[in-house]
C-alpha cells in the first residue's frame, strides 16, 4: 500500500467528507488517492479561498476543515487563510504537497518551506520525511486542530513520501500522542470560591462573550448566568456568533465599532465576566483603562491567555461550558446577587434610544448601510447562516444584524481579512447545504476573492451575496476623513466594474438594486428558492459607521453620529454613575 | 522584570526549535542563553535564560504547553542582583 493511500483511508475513518483544494504536480499522488475514496474533493480557484472555505466549513460542523494545495505557489497562497484561522481559533488541517526528499533544500521548481512561513501562526507544522508516519501525523494534526483551543496545522509532504510503497503489515489503529491532544482540567475549588464571592458582593456585573465560547458550546450555560445574576452580556466580534440578540439580556458587540449600550455595560460595570475571549484592545480599548476600577473574572482554555491583557482578579483555565456550568452550581448556594437591575434597563432605554435617533435620520431617497442589514435580517430564516467580508460593511453588521441562533454568524474578526467573506460562505454552504447562506460584502472585499461565484454556480451551492457597493475602500477612507483631514488617497474603485455583468460571467444571477424594495424582492426570491444570486446595492460613500471609538481610546471617548449629541447626552445621563 | 531559568524536553523535529525560539521572540523576551543538545532517543533538551516582564514570562511558560512540540518544561526564577 501506498502511504497516501493509508492517509486517504485514515481521513475517511475520522469523518473527512470533503476537501477544499486545488491540485499540482507534488499533490497528485492525493489527488490520485482521493479518486478512489469516498472524500468529495472541491476544485477551488484559488488556494486562499479554499482556506476560507475550510474555515467557514469549520465553523458550521465545529470540526476541522482540509484544505489542500501544491508546493511553492500553491502553498505560499494559503498563508492569509491559515493565518485567518489562527487568529479566530478556527481548526484547520492544511495538506500540502512537497517536492521530493532528494530536492528538498535545492530551491528545486516550486520549493517553498512552508513549514518554516506557517510555523510562528499554526499549532502545529512539519514536514512529513518518513512514509510510515504520515497517517499517523495526520491523525496527529486533526486532533491537534480541534482539541483545547482550536487552531490550524499543517502537514507539508514530499511526492516521493505520499507514493512510497509501505507494505501492507502495519498496524492501523493509529491514535493520537498524548501531547496532541491535551485537555485543560478544571480550576481549584478556591478559584471557583473566589469566583461566585465576587460576582455576589458586585452591583453592575457584566458578561464579556468571545468565540471560545461557540466551539465550546457554552451558549446555553452563558445565558443561565446572565439570567441568574441579572446581568447584561456583551460581546467581542467572534463572540457575536454565539448570543441571540432577541435575549432580553443580550447588548450586542462591544468596542471600536460596538453597540452604544454594549460600550456602556463595559463602561459602567464593576465586574466583568470574561468567557473565551483574548480581551483584545479592538474589544475593550486600552487595557489599563479596562482594568482601572472594575475586577475581572477571566474564563479561557488557553492558560497563556490568563494575564496577557490584563490581569484578573481570578482565572478559571478550562472548557467555558464546564467551567460555567460548575460556577453556576457554585453561585446557588449563595444568596440572591445585589445586580442592580434598573441598570439594565437603563442600557435597553438607550438602545432605544439610539434606534429612535436612527429612524429619525433615515432618508427614504438612498439605500442606508443599517437599514439594509436589517431588511437583511427581516428577510431570511432564523437559521440561515450570514458571513461577512472585512470593512465598513462589517462593522454595519457588527452593529445592525441580529443574530437569532448560535453558530450562525462567522467573519474574520482577528485578522480582519478582506475577502474572507465570499469563500468562507461557500464553504459554510458546503457544510450545510440545507441551509440558506448570506454573504454581507464590501465592493472592496468582494473583488479580492470574487472567483469564488465560479465553484457557487459549477457545485451548485448557492450562496445570496448583498454587496454594499459605496465604489471605495469604505473604512480606510472613514479614516482618512476622519483623521486624516480629508486627504483621500487610493481608497476611491472605479465605477467601470460591473457587478451584475461580473456575477453573471461566472454563471450567477446579477440584480442591481437601488431601493428597499428591490433588495427586498431580490432577496425574498432568492430565499424561497434557494438560488445564488449577486444582489448589488449602492450605497452612499460618505456613509460611516458610528459610533466608533478612536484607536487607542477608552470606550467611553466615542464618536457619535452627527446630530447625535443631544441624543448622547441623555445616553450619557442615562448610564453614567 | 525577572529572569527565569528555563529546562524543556522538545519533540526530535527542527520545528520544536524553531517554534521555541519564534515564542520568545513574540513574547519580546530577552534571550541571555541557550544550550541544546540531542538525546540518544532523539528528543532535544534545552536549557535558556530569558529575561523579561513576569506577565509575558508566564505567557510562555503556559503558551508553551499549548504546543505538541513541548513535552516538559520547568521554570526556575533566578535572583538577579
Amino acid at each position: 500500500m501506498k502511504a497516501v493511500n493509508q492517509l486517504v483511508n485514515k481521513m475517511e475513518e475520522l469523518g473527512v467528507d470533503v476537501i477544499f483544494g486545488i491540485p499540482g504536480g507534488s499533490t497528485l499522488p492525493l489527488y490520485d488517492a482521493l479518486y478512489d475514496s469516498n472524500i468529495r474533493s472541491i476544485l477551488m480557484r484559488h488556494e486562499q479561498q479554499a482556506a476560507h472555505a475550510a474555515d467557514g466549513y469549520a465553523r458550521v460542523r465545529k470540526k476541522p476543515g482540509i484544505v489542500t494545495a501544491t508546493s511553492g505557489p500553491g502553498a505560499t497562497n494559503l498563508i492569509t487563510g491559515i493565518v485567518n484561522a489562527a487568529m479566530d481559533s478556527v481548526p484547520i488541517v492544511a495538506l500540502t504537497g512537497q517536492v521530493t526528499r532528494p530536492f528538498l533544500g535545492t530551491d528545486a521548481f516550486q520549493e517553498a518551506d512552508i513549514v518554516g512561513l506557517v510555523l510562528p501562526h499554526t499549532k502545529y507544522a512539519t514536514t512529513v520525511l518518513d512514509p510510515k508516519r504520515l497517517a499517523k501525523e495526520f491523525v496527529n494534526a486533526y486532533y491537534c486542530a480541534s482539541t483545547g483551543r482550536p487552531g490550524p496545522t499543517l502537514l507539508d509532504i514530499p511526492r516521493d513520501v505520499m507514493q512510497e510503497d509501505i507494505g501492507n503489515e502495519f498496524n492501523d489503529q493509529i491514535s493520537p500522542d498524548p501531547e496532541f491532544c491535551r485537555k485543560p482540567g478544571m480550576p481549584p475549588e478556591s478559584e471557583f470560591e473566589k469566583a461566585a464571592s465576587l460576582i455576589s458582593s458586585a452591583n453592575k456585573v457584566a458578561i464579556l462573550v468571545g468565540g471560545g465560547v461557540h466551539f465550546s458550546g457554552a451558549t446555553q450555560e452563558v445565558l443561565r448566568l446572565a439570567e441568574l445574576i441579572g446581568a447584561p452580556i456583551v460581546t467581542t466580534l467572534p463572540g457575536k456568533t454565539c448570543i441571540p440578540q432577541d435575549h432580553p439580556l443580550a447588548m450586542g458587540v462591544v468596542g471600536m465599532h460596538g453597540r452604544l449600550e454594549a460600550d456602556m455595560a463595559i463602561i459602567n460595570a464593576d465586574l466583568v465576566i470574561c468567557i473565551g475571549t483574548r480581551i483584545s484592545d479592538r474589544a475593550v480599548g486600552p487595557h489599563n483603562e479596562f482594568q482601572r476600577n472594575r475586577k475581572i473574572i477571566h474564563i479561557d482554555i488557553d492558560a497563556s491567555e490568563l494575564g496577557k491583557n490584563v490581569t484578573p482578579s481570578v482565572r478559571l483555565n478550562g472548557d467555558a461550558k464546564q467551567v460555567l456550568a460548575k460556577l453556576i452550581d457554585r453561585l446557588s448556594t449563595y444568596s440572591q446577587p445585589n445586580n442592580d437591575p434598573s441598570w439594565v434597563e437603563k442600557l435597553r432605554e438607550l438602545r432605544r434610544a439610539y434606534e429612535e435617533y436612527l429612524l429619525s435620520q433615515s432618508d427614504e431617497s438612498r439605500v442606508n448601510s443599517w437599514r439594509l442589514v436589517k431588511l437583511i435580517r427581516e428577510e431570511i430564516p432564523r437559521s440561515a447562516i450570514v458571513t461577512t467580508g472585512v470593512g465598513q460593511h462589517q462593522m454595519w453588521a457588527q452593529l445592525f444584524f441580529e443574530v437569532l441562533e448560535p453558530g450562525t454568524y462567522i467573519t474574520s474578526a482577528g485578522l480582519g481579512t478582506m475577502g474572507f467573506g465570499l469563500p468562507a460562505a461557500f464553504g459554510a454552504k458546503v457544510a450545510a447545504p440545507d441551509r440558506i447562506v448570506v454573504n454581507i460584502d464590501g465592493d472592496g472585499s468582494f473583488q479580492m476573492t470574487c472567483q469564488t461565484l465560479s465553484n457557487i454556480a459549477e457545485y451548485n451551492y448557492p450562496v445570496i451575496t448583498v454587496i454594499f457597493d459605496n465604489r471605495s475602500l469604505g473604512m480606510v477612507r472613514q479614516w482618512q476623513d476622519l483623521f486624516y483631514m480629508k486627504r483621500f488617497k487610493d481608497v476611491d474603485l472605479t465605477e467601470l466594474t460591473n457587478f451584475v455583468k461580473l456575477a453573471e460571467a461566472f454563471g450567477v444571477e446579477g440584480v442591481l438594486a437601488q431601493s428597499y424594495e428591490e433588495v427586498r424582492k431580490a432577496l425574498r426570491r432568492a430565499v424561497r428558492n434557494d438560488e445564488a444570486i449577486v444582489i448589488d446595492v449602492p450605497i452612499d460613500k460618505n456613509e460611516k459607521v458610528f459610533p466608533m471609538v478612536p484607536p487607542g481610546k477608552w470606550l467611553a471617548e466615542y464618536i457619535s453620529p452627527p446630530g447625535f449629541e443631544a441624543h448622547g447626552k441623555i445616553s450619557t445621563s442615562i448610564i453614567t454613575k | 522584570m525577572a529572569r527565569y531559568q528555563l529546562q524543556l524536553l522538545l519533540s526530535s523535529q527542527p520545528e520544536a526549535l524553531a517554534k521555541l525560539f519564534l515564542l520568545i521572540r513574540q513574547g519580546r523576551l530577552s534571550l541571555l542563553e541557550a544550550n541544546v543538545k540531542q538525546e540518544e532517543s532523539g528528543v532535544f533538551r534545552a536549557e535558556l535564560l530569558i529575561d523579561g516582564r513576569v506577565e509575558k514570562i508566564n505567557w510562555l511558560i503556559n503558551k508553551l504547553m499549548f504546543y505538541p512540540y513541548f513535552k516538559k518544561i520547568e521554570p526556575t526564577p533566578i535572583e538577579v542582583s
